[in-house]
């Protein structure tokens, strides 16, 4: 008979223990044992495993961090094209097949119109605005465009339901009669401005997007650079943005501008904000609007742009108000914009959109 | 100029600048002390150089307290010591309580009194008639907006004070947004601003030149970086200057392409300058702004670059100013302004 071997557990022996399944561990990653092709898959056991921490960190980081007004139901256009342009290839889209390039890889991301029910409004808004780690689901391209964000949780709500030719009238539009300079450019380049800002540069009747008609070409193009270097904050347009040239902006700019739109709609509204754009608020330290927004100036017109979209920027550039004054941006209309009082805002921006 | 310059700079940094002349005197002398009393040598902003009564008389009774603390001081050192060596039973019972007293409860009571006696009139405020000159200066963040002479005729400028040498002079001082406290060193005490009300101080200068004042009560992110330039002149001089700058600015520089980039870039939303359609007051006064001898509230030398450079940033500058940043103002506009700007004489 032997005697039954006992092993004393002491605590050299437990770190040594420790210290040797470490440096195995460290041997395994360095072998290069481990296959991290995506052609192999995961076990069923990792992939629940995954599934599962992803899911309860959503659940848990979207009750916490979630805005209370996680959708947006203004209109679906500018969310549409920027799925189409840059979510679609993955997850594809009412009557596309995703890519079949996307669909190999490990995780491939799952097809919405079945996939969106199970997550809630908050739980969406947190997935679009953060992304998800090693998923290859990228956050929302800038962080501070929760209107965005909002607009596409909308969007992906609507997907389940939403019909081949329901997407193809969001996604698509005719790019209209091209001036002689858009003639030049790449085939469909038009085509894909005109599908959310219409072949008249209106907008196709969405809050969201501006009329572009009758703005300065030179204020259009300072706004496609900006946007494509990432100095103007939009996933949406920085995305179309990125994708230009510099001759194809310029070109663009001047087709747009060139279109009848906003400038010769004389302003209409309530006496406090006609002061507001006239005369300002010398107590707020608030200068006129029209010191700098007025004819023969250099800068964007706002006579007859939309009211919707021209509040949409003030509330943008007046930020969170949990940010500290020393850390908000000095730029000359987030200095200006957070001096207008927060009644004077819709009253102001319908005033300056006039009658249209 | 050059001379002047460098001594404005002086006065912008007297803390830090001690620092450094510590440092040095360490290094070349192998003593501190001179360094820090040499930096102490300030004439344009300093309660120990005065060019006014005010000042002056303050200045007195500092040195009249510090000499009697002193010799205080030194006589009761002598007296423990005397005490001390003193053997016991020297005095009697009655003779102790004699000494304290005499020394202890009529002489003190005597000697404050006196001090107060010698101090009291420096709280009255020097008489002021309805004829002398008013100057009205409101505290903004982070600059001065100076009014001479308020009423017809009156004139605006900002982040400077002149007055005339031997005139008494009533300078009403309110706060525009939040309490500042305005401080000639040279002139007079230090008076709070305060929005809502008016507190008058009443000064005379008595030696022209140039001379600098602060802000004494923290206002926000750049108190430490408000300042204001600060001139007496002899009455004459003042008068043919005050004359002289009520008009519209010099129109040579009206037609310089600065002027109209002024007009272009909305700079008269909040800037005013006489003579131009320029003619908001919220932000300083332009007119004449080449005559002051720096910008951004007496922390730069008024050069054109240093104009340019705030035009487009000055936050960069001051933290937390309320001007906006023109960010997207070429710089080529940037200078083409600051130079209209500075030939507004």
């Amino acid at each position: 008979m032997t005697k039954a071997m006992t092993i004393t557990i002491t605590w050299k022996r437990a770190l040594a223990t420790l210290t040797a399944l470490f440096a195995a561990g460290m041997l395994y990653a360095w072998s290069g044992a481990f296959n991290v092709a995506a052609s192999s898959g995961h076990w069923p056991i990792t992939n629940w495993f995954l599934h599962w921490v992803m899911e309860n960190s959503v659940r848990t980081r979207a009750a916490l961090t979630s805005p209370a007004d996680p959708k947006a139901d203004t209109g679906l256009v500018s969310a549409a094209g920027h799925f189409a342009a840059a979510c679609a290839s993955c997850h594809g889209a009412p009557g596309r097949r995703p890519s079949p390039v996307m669909q190999a890889a490990t995780p491939h991301a799952p097809d919405l119109q079945k996939n969106a029910p199970l997550w809630t409004d908050k739980q969406l808004n947190w997935i679009l605005q953060h992304g998800v780690k090693f998923s290859g689901m990228p956050a929302w391209a800038v962080q501070d465009r929760p209107d965005e964000v909002a607009r596409m949780v909308a969007f992906v709500r609507a997907l389940p339901a939403m019909t081949p030719a329901q997407y193809r009238a969001l996604t698509e539009q005719a790019a209209g009669a091209g001036s002689t300079g858009t003639a030049a450019l790449r085939p469909g380049l038009v085509a894909s401005c005109a599908s959310c800002h219409g072949a008249d540069g209106r907008g196709r009747g969405q809050p969201d997007i501006p009329v572009l008609g009758g703005q300065h070409p030179a204020y259009l193009l300072a706004s496609l650079r900006a946007y494509a270097t990432g100095e103007r904050h939009s996933a949406v347009m920085g995305n179309a943005a990125a994708a230009l040239t510099d001759a194809e902006m310029r070109t663009l700019a001047a087709h747009y501008a060139a279109m009848p739109g906003i400038g010769d709609t004389p302003p209409a509204g309530t006496a406090a904000a006609r002061a507001l754009v006239e005369r300002g608020e010398p107590r707020l330290q608030l200068p006129a609007c029209a010191s700098c927004h007025a004819p023969g100036k250099g800068y964007p017109v706002l006579a007859g742009q939309k009211a919707s979209y021209i509040a949409q920027r003030l509330r943008g550039w007046r930020g969170e108000k949990e940010v500290v004054d020393a850390r908000k941006p000095h730029d000359t209309m987030p200095v200006i914009a957070r001096r207008i009082p927060e009644e004077m805002i819709e009253p102001l921006a319908r005033y300056l959109a006039g009658t249209r | 100029m050059d001379a002047d310059n460098r001594i404005r700079q002086e006065g912008g940094t007297t803390a830090r600048e001690a620092t450094i002349d510590a440092i040095i005197g360490r290094r070349v002398t192998g003593s501190v002390l001179p360094a820090l009393l040499l930096a102490a040598c300030n004439r344009h902003q300093s309660a120990l150089a005065p060019f006014g009564a005010e000042a002056a008389s303050t200045r007195t009774l500092t040195i009249v307290l510090l000499v009697a603390a002193v010799v205080i001081a030194a006589s009761m050192t002598l007296l423990m010591r005397h005490a001390i060596r003193t053997p016991g039973e020297r005095l009697t019972h009655d003779q102790g309580m004699k000494l304290v007293l005499w020394a202890g409860g009529v002489f003190p009571t005597i000697l404050l009194f006196a001090l107060l006696a010698a101090s009291l009139p420096l709280m009255r405020p020097a008489p002021v008639s309805p004829a002398d000159l008013r100057i009205k200066v409101e505290g903004e963040q982070f600059w001065w907006r100076v009014v001479t002479a308020p009423g017809p005729g009156q004139l605006v400028s900002a982040n400077e004070v002149r007055l005339p040498v031997g005139r008494t002079v009533a300078i009403d001082l309110a706060g525009g947004d939040v309490i500042h406290s305005f401080w000639i060193p040279g002139l007079a005490g230090k008076m709070d601003m305060i929005p809502g009300r008016i507190n008058t101080l009443v000064v005379r200068a008595d030696k022209p030149g140039r001379y600098r004042g602060v802000c004494t009560e923290f206002c926000g992110l750049s108190h430490a970086l408000m300042a204001f330039d600060v001139v007496a002149m002899e009455p004459a001089a003042f008068d043919g200057w005050m004359a002289g700058q009520r008009g519209a600015s010099a129109t040579a520089s009206a037609a310089a392409p600065g002027a109209a980039l002024f007009a272009r870039y909305g700079c008269g939303g909040c800037h005013a300058i006489r003579g131009t359609d320029a003619a908001s007051a919220i932000g300083p006064d332009l007119s004449r702004y080449g005559n002051r001898a720096t910008l951004a509230a007496g922390i730069l030398p008024m050069t054109t670059a240093n104009t340019a450079a705030f035009i487009r940033h000055p936050e960069a500058t001051k933290p937390g100013v309320r001007m906006p940043a023109f960010d997207h103002m070429p710089e080529a506009d940037a200078v083409a302004i600051a130079t209209y700007l500075q030939g507004l004489k």
